[in-house]
Protein backbone atom coordinates (compact mmCIF):
# COMPACT_ATOMS: atom_id res chain seq x y z
CA UNK A 1 0.00 0.00 0.00
CA UNK A 2 2.84 2.37 0.75
CA UNK A 3 3.96 1.79 -2.75
CA UNK A 4 1.06 3.12 -4.17
CA UNK A 5 0.69 5.86 -2.18
CA UNK A 6 4.26 7.14 -2.57
CA UNK A 7 3.76 6.75 -6.18
CA UNK A 8 0.66 8.07 -6.62
CA UNK A 9 2.07 10.74 -4.46
CA UNK A 10 5.34 11.58 -6.58
CA UNK A 11 3.61 11.38 -9.47
CA UNK A 12 1.23 14.66 -8.56
CA UNK A 13 4.86 16.17 -9.43
CA UNK A 14 6.28 14.23 -12.11
CA UNK A 15 3.27 15.51 -14.14
CA UNK A 16 2.39 19.37 -14.12
CA UNK A 17 -0.46 18.55 -12.70
CA UNK A 18 0.61 18.75 -8.43
CA UNK A 19 2.16 21.72 -9.43
CA UNK A 20 -0.96 23.06 -10.90
CA UNK A 21 -3.11 22.22 -7.99
CA UNK A 22 -0.79 23.41 -5.52
CA UNK A 23 -0.17 27.02 -7.67
CA UNK A 24 -4.16 27.49 -7.99
CA UNK A 25 -5.19 27.29 -4.55
CA UNK A 26 -2.10 29.41 -3.57
CA UNK A 27 -3.35 31.50 -5.68
CA UNK A 28 -7.05 32.04 -4.89
CA UNK A 29 -6.53 31.39 -1.03
CA UNK A 30 -3.78 34.23 -1.69
CA UNK A 31 -5.90 37.05 -3.41
CA UNK A 32 -8.49 36.34 -0.44
CA UNK A 33 -6.02 36.97 1.80
CA UNK A 34 -3.99 39.89 0.47
CA UNK A 35 -7.81 41.37 -0.13
CA UNK A 36 -8.30 40.85 3.60
CA UNK A 37 -5.18 42.92 4.68
CA UNK A 38 -5.93 45.55 2.89
CA UNK A 39 -8.91 45.80 4.27
CA UNK A 40 -7.84 45.33 7.94
CA UNK A 41 -10.10 42.56 9.12
CA UNK A 42 -8.40 39.39 8.59
CA UNK A 43 -10.81 36.26 8.98
CA UNK A 44 -9.06 32.85 8.19
CA UNK A 45 -12.43 31.58 8.75
CA UNK A 46 -14.22 33.50 5.76
CA UNK A 47 -10.83 32.87 3.50
CA UNK A 48 -11.77 29.21 4.53
CA UNK A 49 -15.65 29.42 3.40
CA UNK A 50 -14.24 31.65 -0.09
CA UNK A 51 -11.90 28.79 -0.59
CA UNK A 52 -14.96 25.86 -0.28
CA UNK A 53 -16.66 27.57 -3.56
CA UNK A 54 -13.62 26.30 -5.53
CA UNK A 55 -14.34 22.42 -4.44
CA UNK A 56 -15.52 21.75 -7.57
CA UNK A 57 -12.71 23.05 -9.35
CA UNK A 58 -9.72 21.91 -7.23
CA UNK A 59 -11.17 18.34 -6.42
CA UNK A 60 -11.29 17.01 -9.77
CA UNK A 61 -7.91 18.14 -10.46
CA UNK A 62 -6.61 16.24 -7.90
CA UNK A 63 -8.81 13.21 -8.39
CA UNK A 64 -9.65 12.93 -12.25
CA UNK A 65 -6.64 11.13 -12.97
CA UNK A 66 -6.14 8.52 -10.11
CA UNK A 67 -8.15 5.65 -12.02
CA UNK A 68 -8.44 7.15 -15.93
CA UNK A 69 -5.10 7.48 -16.52
CA UNK A 70 -3.94 3.95 -15.06
CA UNK A 71 -6.45 2.54 -17.50
CA UNK A 72 -5.43 4.77 -20.31
CA UNK A 73 -1.76 3.94 -19.78
CA UNK A 74 -2.66 0.33 -19.52
CA UNK A 75 -0.77 0.32 -15.98
CA UNK A 76 -3.83 -0.86 -14.09
CA UNK A 77 -2.93 -4.64 -15.38
CA UNK A 78 0.24 -3.84 -13.76
CA UNK A 79 -2.05 -3.22 -10.75
CA UNK A 80 -4.23 -5.49 -10.41
CA UNK A 81 -1.73 -8.17 -11.14
CA UNK A 82 0.40 -7.68 -8.22
CA UNK A 83 0.37 -9.41 -5.35
CA UNK A 84 -0.85 -5.72 -3.95
CA UNK A 85 -4.74 -6.47 -2.92
CA UNK A 86 -7.33 -4.28 -4.67
CA UNK A 87 -8.76 -2.33 -1.56
CA UNK A 88 -4.95 -1.82 -0.64
CA UNK A 89 -4.44 0.24 -4.09
CA UNK A 90 -7.95 2.08 -3.44
CA UNK A 91 -6.69 3.37 -0.42
CA UNK A 92 -3.23 4.15 -1.18
CA UNK A 93 -4.11 6.38 -3.97
CA UNK A 94 -7.34 7.81 -1.80
CA UNK A 95 -4.15 8.75 0.89
CA UNK A 96 -2.02 10.26 -2.02
CA UNK A 97 -4.74 12.51 -3.06
CA UNK A 98 -5.45 13.82 0.84
CA UNK A 99 -2.09 14.91 0.79
CA UNK A 100 -1.87 16.28 -1.57
CA UNK A 101 -4.75 18.59 -0.43
CA UNK A 102 -3.15 19.33 2.51
CA UNK A 103 0.01 19.92 0.80
CA UNK A 104 -2.55 22.60 -0.63
CA UNK A 105 -3.22 24.08 2.46
CA UNK A 106 -0.37 24.35 3.82
CA UNK A 107 -0.44 27.96 1.77
CA UNK A 108 -3.12 28.51 4.14
CA UNK A 109 -0.89 28.23 7.04
CA UNK A 110 1.56 30.53 5.96
CA UNK A 111 -1.47 33.13 5.92
CA UNK A 112 -2.39 31.75 9.72
CA UNK A 113 1.49 32.32 10.64
CA UNK A 114 1.01 36.10 9.14
CA UNK A 115 -1.95 36.15 11.38
CA UNK A 116 0.20 35.32 14.48
CA UNK A 117 2.76 38.38 13.77
CA UNK A 118 0.02 40.90 13.11
CA UNK A 119 -2.63 39.72 15.97
CA UNK A 120 -1.01 37.37 18.25
CA UNK A 121 -3.29 34.49 18.03
CA UNK A 122 -5.05 31.90 15.57
CA UNK A 123 -8.87 32.12 16.89
CA UNK A 124 -10.68 28.70 17.08
CA UNK A 125 -13.01 29.51 14.77
CA UNK A 126 -9.83 29.30 12.17
CA UNK A 127 -8.87 25.98 13.05
CA UNK A 128 -12.57 24.83 12.74
CA UNK A 129 -13.00 26.36 9.58
CA UNK A 130 -9.31 23.98 8.50
CA UNK A 131 -10.60 21.02 9.95
CA UNK A 132 -13.98 21.51 8.24
CA UNK A 133 -12.47 21.84 4.72
CA UNK A 134 -10.27 19.02 5.62
CA UNK A 135 -13.12 16.38 6.02
CA UNK A 136 -15.44 18.15 2.92
CA UNK A 137 -12.59 17.78 0.98
CA UNK A 138 -11.77 14.01 2.20
CA UNK A 139 -15.39 13.50 1.49
CA UNK A 140 -15.36 14.99 -1.93
CA UNK A 141 -11.88 13.74 -2.84
CA UNK A 142 -13.75 9.98 -2.61
CA UNK A 143 -16.33 10.77 -4.86
CA UNK A 144 -13.41 11.97 -7.56
CA UNK A 145 -12.04 9.19 -7.49
CA UNK A 146 -15.30 7.44 -8.01
CA UNK A 147 -15.77 9.26 -11.43
CA UNK A 148 -12.42 8.85 -12.28
CA UNK A 149 -13.11 4.71 -11.85
CA UNK A 150 -15.93 4.98 -13.73
CA UNK A 151 -13.83 6.10 -16.80
CA UNK A 152 -10.71 6.17 -19.04
CA UNK A 153 -11.13 9.70 -19.78
CA UNK A 154 -9.74 11.74 -17.43
CA UNK A 155 -11.84 14.55 -18.82
CA UNK A 156 -14.97 12.77 -18.18
CA UNK A 157 -14.11 12.16 -14.83
CA UNK A 158 -13.29 15.91 -14.37
CA UNK A 159 -16.70 17.05 -15.56
CA UNK A 160 -18.62 14.03 -13.67
CA UNK A 161 -17.04 14.85 -10.36
CA UNK A 162 -17.62 19.01 -11.18
CA UNK A 163 -20.90 18.69 -11.71
CA UNK A 164 -21.61 16.63 -8.73
CA UNK A 165 -19.73 18.42 -6.31
CA UNK A 166 -21.81 21.79 -7.78
CA UNK A 167 -24.67 19.71 -6.95
CA UNK A 168 -23.66 19.14 -3.36
CA UNK A 169 -23.28 23.19 -3.39
CA UNK A 170 -26.42 24.00 -4.23
CA UNK A 171 -28.54 21.48 -1.89
CA UNK A 172 -29.58 24.33 0.35
CA UNK A 173 -31.39 26.04 -2.88
CA UNK A 174 -32.45 22.94 -3.57
CA UNK A 175 -34.14 21.81 -0.27
CA UNK A 176 -35.77 25.61 -0.54
CA UNK A 177 -37.13 24.95 -3.85
CA UNK A 178 -38.16 21.63 -3.16
CA UNK A 179 -40.00 22.45 -0.28
CA UNK A 180 -42.12 25.08 -1.82
CA UNK A 181 -42.65 23.05 -4.87
CA UNK A 182 -44.41 20.19 -2.36
CA UNK A 183 -46.50 22.82 -0.54
CA UNK A 184 -47.62 24.54 -3.60
CA UNK A 185 -48.30 21.03 -5.09
CA UNK A 186 -50.45 19.86 -2.18
CA UNK A 187 -52.33 22.74 -1.82
CA UNK A 188 -53.09 23.01 -5.16
CA UNK A 189 -54.53 19.85 -5.81
CA UNK A 190 -55.45 18.98 -2.59
CA UNK A 191 -54.29 15.36 -2.58
CA UNK A 192 -54.50 13.31 0.79
CA UNK A 193 -56.71 16.16 1.80
CA UNK A 194 -54.20 17.23 4.25
CA UNK A 195 -54.47 20.15 6.45
CA UNK A 196 -52.39 23.74 6.49
CA UNK A 197 -50.05 22.42 9.24
CA UNK A 198 -49.87 18.82 7.53
CA UNK A 199 -49.02 20.42 4.61
CA UNK A 200 -46.56 22.80 5.57
CA UNK A 201 -45.18 20.04 8.03
CA UNK A 202 -44.61 17.75 4.76
CA UNK A 203 -42.80 20.92 3.23
CA UNK A 204 -40.73 21.21 6.03
CA UNK A 205 -39.72 17.51 6.50
CA UNK A 206 -38.48 17.34 2.89
CA UNK A 207 -36.94 20.51 2.95
CA UNK A 208 -34.73 18.99 6.39
CA UNK A 209 -34.08 15.46 4.41
CA UNK A 210 -32.30 17.04 1.96
CA UNK A 211 -30.70 19.57 4.08
CA UNK A 212 -29.75 16.56 6.08
CA UNK A 213 -26.92 15.37 3.03
CA UNK A 214 -25.89 18.90 2.78
CA UNK A 215 -22.40 18.75 3.78
CA UNK A 216 -21.46 22.14 3.51
CA UNK A 217 -24.02 23.26 6.01
CA UNK A 218 -23.67 19.91 8.15
CA UNK A 219 -19.87 21.40 8.96
CA UNK A 220 -20.68 25.44 8.79
CA UNK A 221 -20.75 25.39 12.55
CA UNK A 222 -16.86 24.56 12.03
CA UNK A 223 -16.44 27.86 10.95
CA UNK A 224 -18.00 29.55 14.15
CA UNK A 225 -15.63 27.61 16.15
CA UNK A 226 -17.65 25.01 17.13
CA UNK A 227 -16.59 21.67 17.43
CA UNK A 228 -18.95 18.64 16.64
CA UNK A 229 -18.58 14.74 16.55
CA UNK A 230 -21.56 14.40 14.19
CA UNK A 231 -20.37 16.29 11.04
CA UNK A 232 -17.38 14.53 11.25
CA UNK A 233 -18.61 11.37 11.67
CA UNK A 234 -20.76 12.57 8.46
CA UNK A 235 -17.93 13.44 6.24
CA UNK A 236 -16.02 10.47 7.56
CA UNK A 237 -19.00 8.07 6.50
CA UNK A 238 -19.58 9.34 3.28
CA UNK A 239 -16.03 9.15 2.25
CA UNK A 240 -15.68 5.57 3.14
CA UNK A 241 -18.84 4.66 1.49
CA UNK A 242 -17.05 6.44 -1.12
CA UNK A 243 -14.29 4.73 -1.23
CA UNK A 244 -15.70 1.38 -1.09
CA UNK A 245 -17.40 2.12 -4.19
CA UNK A 246 -14.56 2.79 -5.94
CA UNK A 247 -13.18 -0.49 -4.69
CA UNK A 248 -16.57 -2.35 -5.88
CA UNK A 249 -16.72 -0.70 -9.04
CA UNK A 250 -12.92 -1.46 -9.62
CA UNK A 251 -13.59 -5.51 -8.92
CA UNK A 252 -16.93 -5.64 -11.11
CA UNK A 253 -14.88 -4.81 -13.98
CA UNK A 254 -13.20 -7.90 -13.38
CA UNK A 255 -15.91 -9.89 -13.79
CA UNK A 256 -18.04 -7.89 -16.45
CA UNK A 257 -18.80 -9.60 -19.63
CA UNK A 258 -19.61 -6.54 -21.51
CA UNK B 1 2.96 -26.24 -11.95
CA UNK B 2 0.01 -24.53 -13.92
CA UNK B 3 -3.61 -25.67 -14.04
CA UNK B 4 -6.31 -24.85 -16.34
CA UNK B 5 -10.01 -26.27 -16.17
CA UNK B 6 -12.52 -25.35 -18.29
CA UNK B 7 -12.05 -21.75 -18.72
CA UNK B 8 -14.90 -20.25 -20.18
CA UNK B 9 -15.61 -15.87 -20.51
CA UNK B 10 -18.17 -14.53 -21.97
CA UNK B 11 -18.10 -10.87 -23.33
CA UNK B 12 -21.47 -10.34 -23.93
CA UNK B 13 -23.63 -13.06 -25.66
CA UNK B 14 -19.63 -13.78 -27.38
CA UNK B 15 -17.70 -16.84 -25.95
CA UNK B 16 -14.20 -15.28 -25.98
CA UNK B 17 -12.65 -18.56 -24.17
CA UNK B 18 -14.61 -21.78 -24.59
CA UNK B 19 -13.88 -24.46 -22.33
CA UNK B 20 -9.76 -24.51 -22.06
CA UNK B 21 -8.23 -27.13 -19.95
CA UNK B 22 -4.92 -27.66 -20.05
CA UNK B 23 -1.86 -27.74 -17.75
CA UNK B 24 2.03 -25.97 -17.46
CA UNK B 25 4.79 -28.79 -16.23
CA UNK B 26 7.84 -26.64 -13.98
CA UNK B 27 10.63 -25.52 -16.57
CA UNK B 28 8.58 -25.72 -19.60
CA UNK B 29 8.23 -23.25 -22.18
CA UNK B 30 4.34 -23.20 -23.47
CA UNK B 31 3.71 -21.10 -26.80
CA UNK B 32 0.19 -20.16 -26.96
CA UNK B 33 -0.43 -19.56 -30.99
CA UNK B 34 -3.47 -18.42 -32.65
CA UNK B 35 -4.70 -15.44 -34.76
CA UNK B 36 -5.69 -12.34 -33.96
CA UNK B 37 -8.84 -12.35 -31.73
CA UNK B 38 -8.64 -16.00 -30.79
CA UNK B 39 -8.58 -15.38 -27.28
CA UNK B 40 -5.20 -15.70 -26.38
CA UNK B 41 -5.02 -12.26 -24.37
CA UNK B 42 -8.27 -13.18 -22.69
CA UNK B 43 -6.93 -16.57 -21.29
CA UNK B 44 -3.60 -15.18 -20.35
CA UNK B 45 -5.30 -11.97 -18.16
CA UNK B 46 -7.36 -14.89 -16.68
CA UNK B 47 -4.19 -16.87 -15.67
CA UNK B 48 -2.66 -13.73 -14.48
CA UNK B 49 -5.66 -12.81 -12.23
CA UNK B 50 -6.41 -9.68 -14.33
CA UNK B 51 -10.00 -10.52 -15.48
CA UNK B 52 -11.90 -13.04 -13.82
CA UNK B 53 -13.25 -16.43 -15.61
CA UNK B 54 -17.15 -16.86 -16.35
CA UNK B 55 -16.80 -20.35 -14.91
CA UNK B 56 -13.58 -22.71 -14.61
CA UNK B 57 -10.57 -22.34 -12.49
CA UNK B 58 -6.96 -21.42 -12.78
CA UNK B 59 -4.34 -23.22 -10.28
CA UNK B 60 -0.63 -21.67 -10.04
CA UNK B 61 1.30 -24.20 -7.68
CA UNK B 62 -1.84 -25.21 -6.16
CA UNK B 63 -2.91 -21.98 -5.01
CA UNK B 64 -6.15 -21.12 -7.07
CA UNK B 65 -6.10 -17.40 -8.47
CA UNK B 66 -9.51 -16.29 -7.09
CA UNK B 67 -9.27 -18.02 -3.44
CA UNK B 68 -5.57 -17.28 -2.61
CA UNK B 69 -4.67 -14.29 -5.40
CA UNK B 70 -2.22 -13.03 -3.29
CA UNK B 71 0.17 -16.25 -2.86
CA UNK B 72 -0.63 -17.06 -6.83
CA UNK B 73 0.03 -13.36 -8.34
CA UNK B 74 3.34 -13.67 -6.53
CA UNK B 75 4.51 -16.98 -8.47
CA UNK B 76 3.56 -15.10 -11.49
CA UNK B 77 5.27 -12.15 -13.80
CA UNK B 78 3.37 -10.98 -16.19
CA UNK B 79 4.30 -8.94 -19.63
CA UNK B 80 0.65 -8.36 -20.97
CA UNK B 81 0.36 -6.85 -24.80
CA UNK B 82 1.06 -3.41 -23.98
CA UNK B 83 4.05 -2.93 -21.64
CA UNK B 84 2.35 -1.42 -18.25
CA UNK B 85 4.85 1.69 -17.99
CA UNK B 86 4.71 4.43 -15.82
CA UNK B 87 5.75 6.61 -19.06
CA UNK B 88 6.92 9.73 -16.50
CA UNK B 89 8.98 7.67 -14.16
CA UNK B 90 13.09 6.66 -14.75
CA UNK B 91 13.63 2.96 -15.60
CA UNK B 92 14.92 2.57 -12.32
CA UNK B 93 12.52 4.51 -10.60
CA UNK B 94 9.82 2.03 -11.83
CA UNK B 95 11.53 -1.10 -11.48
CA UNK B 96 11.83 0.31 -7.71
CA UNK B 97 8.33 0.45 -7.51
CA UNK B 98 7.42 -3.13 -8.70
CA UNK B 99 9.49 -4.66 -6.40
CA UNK B 100 8.14 -2.09 -3.63
CA UNK B 101 4.78 -3.51 -4.84
CA UNK B 102 5.74 -7.36 -4.88
CA UNK B 103 7.88 -6.76 -1.87
CA UNK B 104 11.28 -7.50 -2.44
CA UNK B 105 13.42 -6.64 0.37
CA UNK B 106 15.85 -3.72 0.11
CA UNK B 107 18.67 -6.26 0.55
CA UNK B 108 17.54 -8.29 -2.05
CA UNK B 109 16.58 -5.84 -4.38
CA UNK B 110 20.15 -4.20 -5.83
CA UNK B 111 21.44 -7.62 -6.50
CA UNK B 112 18.13 -8.87 -8.69
CA UNK B 113 17.67 -5.63 -10.05
CA UNK B 114 21.66 -5.53 -11.19
CA UNK B 115 21.17 -8.96 -12.40
CA UNK B 116 17.76 -8.10 -14.19
CA UNK B 117 19.47 -5.46 -16.04
CA UNK B 118 22.02 -7.48 -16.98
CA UNK B 119 20.27 -9.76 -18.56
CA UNK B 120 17.87 -7.75 -20.23
CA UNK B 121 20.44 -5.44 -21.20
CA UNK B 122 18.83 -2.09 -20.13
CA UNK B 123 21.61 -1.41 -17.36
CA UNK B 124 22.52 1.58 -19.63
CA UNK B 125 19.30 3.33 -20.01
CA UNK B 126 18.83 2.71 -16.12
CA UNK B 127 18.43 6.78 -15.44
CA UNK B 128 16.23 7.65 -18.92
CA UNK B 129 12.88 8.56 -18.35
CA UNK B 130 10.69 5.62 -19.69
CA UNK B 131 8.87 7.88 -22.13
CA UNK B 132 12.17 8.67 -23.58
CA UNK B 133 12.66 4.91 -24.69
CA UNK B 134 12.28 3.33 -28.11
CA UNK B 135 9.48 0.69 -28.29
CA UNK B 136 12.48 -2.44 -28.08
CA UNK B 137 13.79 -0.39 -25.10
CA UNK B 138 10.73 -0.14 -23.27
CA UNK B 139 9.56 -3.80 -24.37
CA UNK B 140 12.98 -4.72 -22.17
CA UNK B 141 11.62 -2.64 -19.41
CA UNK B 142 8.49 -4.53 -19.71
CA UNK B 143 10.23 -8.04 -19.26
CA UNK B 144 12.70 -6.96 -16.50
CA UNK B 145 9.31 -5.83 -14.85
CA UNK B 146 7.81 -9.18 -15.12
CA UNK B 147 11.53 -10.85 -13.72
CA UNK B 148 11.17 -8.89 -10.63
CA UNK B 149 10.15 -10.98 -7.08
CA UNK B 150 11.56 -14.20 -8.97
CA UNK B 151 8.33 -15.72 -9.80
CA UNK B 152 8.18 -19.30 -11.18
CA UNK B 153 6.10 -18.38 -14.09
CA UNK B 154 6.45 -15.81 -16.50
CA UNK B 155 3.72 -14.84 -19.27
CA UNK B 156 4.96 -13.14 -21.72
CA UNK B 157 1.59 -11.82 -24.06
CA UNK B 158 3.26 -11.33 -27.58
CA UNK B 159 6.87 -10.15 -26.28
CA UNK B 160 8.09 -9.34 -29.63
CA UNK B 161 5.33 -7.77 -31.48
CA UNK B 162 6.64 -4.33 -33.05
CA UNK B 163 9.92 -5.11 -32.77
CA UNK B 164 12.80 -4.72 -35.26
CA UNK B 165 14.09 -8.21 -36.85
CA UNK B 166 17.33 -7.85 -34.45
CA UNK B 167 15.62 -7.16 -31.45
CA UNK B 168 13.23 -10.33 -32.15
CA UNK B 169 16.32 -12.34 -32.17
CA UNK B 170 17.61 -11.18 -28.89
CA UNK B 171 14.28 -11.35 -27.25
CA UNK B 172 14.03 -14.87 -28.27
CA UNK B 173 17.38 -15.80 -27.18
CA UNK B 174 16.30 -13.52 -23.87
CA UNK B 175 13.45 -16.42 -23.65
CA UNK B 176 15.57 -19.57 -24.05
CA UNK B 177 17.64 -17.93 -21.18
CA UNK B 178 15.12 -17.27 -18.67
CA UNK B 179 13.48 -20.78 -19.56
CA UNK B 180 16.28 -22.44 -17.53
CA UNK B 181 14.92 -21.15 -14.59
CA UNK B 182 11.19 -20.22 -14.98
CA UNK B 183 7.73 -21.66 -16.80
CA UNK B 184 7.33 -19.63 -19.64
CA UNK B 185 3.60 -18.97 -21.09
CA UNK B 186 4.28 -17.48 -24.45
CA UNK B 187 1.83 -16.12 -26.74
CA UNK B 188 2.59 -15.65 -30.50
CA UNK B 189 0.83 -14.92 -33.87
CA UNK B 190 3.98 -15.93 -35.43
CA UNK B 191 5.03 -19.64 -35.65
CA UNK B 192 8.39 -19.45 -36.57
CA UNK B 193 8.61 -17.79 -33.09
CA UNK B 194 7.04 -20.43 -31.58
CA UNK B 195 8.53 -23.04 -33.12
CA UNK B 196 11.97 -21.77 -32.17
CA UNK B 197 11.73 -21.26 -28.13
CA UNK B 198 8.61 -23.20 -27.28
CA UNK B 199 8.53 -27.34 -25.61
CA UNK B 200 5.11 -27.34 -26.42
CA UNK B 201 2.28 -25.63 -28.54
CA UNK B 202 -1.09 -25.21 -27.56
CA UNK B 203 -3.05 -24.00 -30.65
CA UNK B 204 -6.20 -22.02 -29.81
CA UNK B 205 -8.94 -20.33 -32.36
CA UNK B 206 -12.13 -18.93 -31.68
CA UNK B 207 -11.81 -19.36 -27.81
CA UNK B 208 -11.49 -23.05 -28.10
CA UNK B 209 -8.00 -25.57 -28.17
CA UNK B 210 -7.77 -26.83 -31.61
CA UNK B 211 -4.33 -28.93 -30.70
CA UNK B 212 -1.59 -29.59 -28.19
CA UNK B 213 1.49 -30.61 -28.78
CA UNK B 214 5.23 -30.43 -29.79
CA UNK B 215 6.08 -28.62 -32.49
CA UNK B 216 7.93 -31.21 -34.33
CA UNK B 217 4.90 -33.42 -34.12
CA UNK B 218 2.40 -29.74 -35.31
CA UNK B 219 5.41 -29.90 -38.27
CA UNK B 220 4.93 -33.41 -38.81
CA UNK B 221 0.91 -33.53 -39.03
CA UNK B 222 1.84 -30.69 -41.34
CA UNK B 223 3.36 -33.08 -43.65
CA UNK B 224 0.78 -33.79 -45.52
CA UNK B 225 0.65 -29.89 -47.04
CA UNK B 226 4.63 -29.30 -48.14
CA UNK B 227 4.62 -27.00 -51.10
CA UNK B 228 7.20 -25.57 -53.43
CA UNK B 229 7.08 -22.09 -55.37
CA UNK B 230 8.22 -21.88 -58.47
CA UNK B 231 8.76 -18.67 -61.02
CA UNK B 232 9.92 -19.81 -64.20
CA UNK B 233 9.83 -17.95 -67.72
CA UNK B 234 7.51 -19.94 -69.97
CA UNK B 235 4.45 -21.55 -71.22
CA UNK B 236 1.99 -22.51 -67.96
CA UNK B 237 0.29 -25.65 -69.29
CA UNK B 238 3.08 -27.14 -70.81
CA UNK B 239 5.24 -26.76 -67.55
CA UNK B 240 1.99 -28.06 -65.69
CA UNK B 241 1.92 -31.57 -67.48
CA UNK B 242 5.89 -31.63 -67.74
CA UNK B 243 5.79 -30.96 -63.39
CA UNK B 244 3.43 -33.02 -62.52
CA UNK B 245 4.61 -36.19 -64.57
CA UNK B 246 7.31 -36.19 -61.70
CA UNK B 247 6.88 -38.70 -59.38
CA UNK B 248 6.11 -37.18 -56.21
CA UNK B 249 4.68 -34.35 -57.35
CA UNK B 250 0.83 -33.81 -56.24
CA UNK B 251 -0.68 -30.96 -57.84
CA UNK B 252 0.43 -27.46 -59.24
CA UNK B 253 -1.66 -24.40 -59.28
CA UNK B 254 -0.54 -21.11 -60.90
CA UNK B 255 -0.46 -18.81 -58.17
CA UNK B 256 0.99 -15.13 -60.49
CA UNK B 257 1.39 -14.70 -64.36
CA UNK B 258 3.02 -11.55 -65.53
CA UNK B 259 4.20 -11.35 -69.41
CA UNK B 260 5.48 -14.14 -70.48
CA UNK B 261 6.69 -15.52 -66.45
CA UNK B 262 4.53 -17.79 -64.07
CA UNK B 263 4.79 -18.59 -60.52
CA UNK B 264 3.46 -21.52 -59.68
CA UNK B 265 3.01 -23.48 -56.07
CA UNK B 266 3.63 -27.19 -56.10
CA UNK B 267 2.14 -29.25 -53.78
CA UNK B 268 4.52 -32.56 -52.86
CA UNK B 269 4.79 -35.70 -50.81
CA UNK B 270 6.97 -34.94 -48.27
CA UNK B 271 8.71 -38.18 -48.25
CA UNK B 272 10.45 -37.64 -51.77
CA UNK B 273 12.17 -34.72 -52.61
CA UNK B 274 11.58 -33.32 -56.17
CA UNK B 275 13.12 -30.81 -56.56
CA UNK B 276 16.09 -32.00 -58.35
CA UNK B 277 13.20 -33.78 -61.07
CA UNK B 278 12.23 -30.03 -60.83
CA UNK B 279 15.16 -28.51 -61.72
CA UNK B 280 16.15 -30.75 -64.47
CA UNK B 281 12.15 -31.14 -66.54
CA UNK B 282 12.64 -27.31 -66.28
CA UNK B 283 16.79 -27.40 -67.81
CA UNK B 284 15.37 -29.68 -70.60
CA UNK B 285 12.55 -27.00 -72.35
CA UNK B 286 15.04 -24.31 -71.14
CA UNK B 287 12.78 -22.71 -69.24
CA UNK B 288 14.87 -20.05 -66.86
CA UNK B 289 13.77 -20.76 -63.34
CA UNK B 290 13.47 -17.20 -62.00
CA UNK B 291 12.67 -18.30 -57.96
CA UNK B 292 12.36 -21.68 -56.51
CA UNK B 293 11.84 -22.28 -52.70
CA UNK B 294 9.55 -24.11 -50.03
CA UNK B 295 7.12 -22.64 -49.08
CA UNK B 296 6.93 -22.45 -44.94
CA UNK B 297 3.77 -23.37 -43.22
CA UNK B 298 1.56 -20.58 -42.47
CA UNK B 299 -0.27 -20.08 -39.54
CA UNK B 300 -3.20 -20.74 -41.73
CA UNK B 301 -2.09 -23.74 -43.43
CA UNK B 302 -1.99 -25.19 -39.29
CA UNK B 303 -5.50 -23.78 -38.44
CA UNK B 304 -6.56 -25.57 -41.67
CA UNK B 305 -4.82 -29.31 -41.10
CA UNK B 306 -5.77 -28.87 -37.37
CA UNK B 307 -8.96 -28.18 -38.23
CA UNK B 308 -9.37 -30.83 -41.51
CA UNK B 309 -7.81 -33.68 -39.34
CA UNK B 310 -10.45 -33.21 -36.36
CA UNK B 311 -13.03 -33.87 -39.31
CA UNK B 312 -11.16 -36.41 -40.63
CA UNK B 313 -11.37 -38.45 -36.90
CA UNK B 314 -14.48 -37.56 -36.31
CA UNK B 315 -15.74 -38.40 -39.87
Amino acid sequence: MLAIYKREFLSYFRAPIGWVAVALFALISGFYFVTMLGTGAVNIASEFSFLRRFFMVLIPLITMRLFSEEKKNGTEVLLYTSPVPMYKIVIGKYLAAISLQVLMLSGVFLHMIVLIFLSGRVDASSWGACIGYLFLSALFIAIGMMCSALTENQIVAAVVSFVVILFSQMLGTVATSAQNLLVSLLKSTKLFGLSEEAIYNAGVGISNAINWIDPFSKTSDFSAGIFGIVPLFFCLSFAALFVFLTYRLLEKKRWSQG
Amino acid sequence: MIEITNLVKYYGEKKAVNGISFTVNQGEVLGFLGPNGAGKSTTMNIITGYLSATSGSVKINGHDILEEPELAKKSIGYLPELPPLYLDMTVLEYLNFICDTKGVSRKERIRQLAEIMRLVKIAHVSDRIIHNLSKGYRQRVGIAQAMIGNPEVLVLDEPTVGLDPKQIIEIRNLIKTLSKKHTVILSSHILPEVQAVCDRVVIINQGKIAAIDSPTALSHRLSGTSKLLLAFVGPFREAQSNLRAIPGVKNVTLTHEKDDACQVEIQVDPNMDVRKSVFFTMANHSWPILEFRSLDPSLEDIFLSVTNSKIDREG
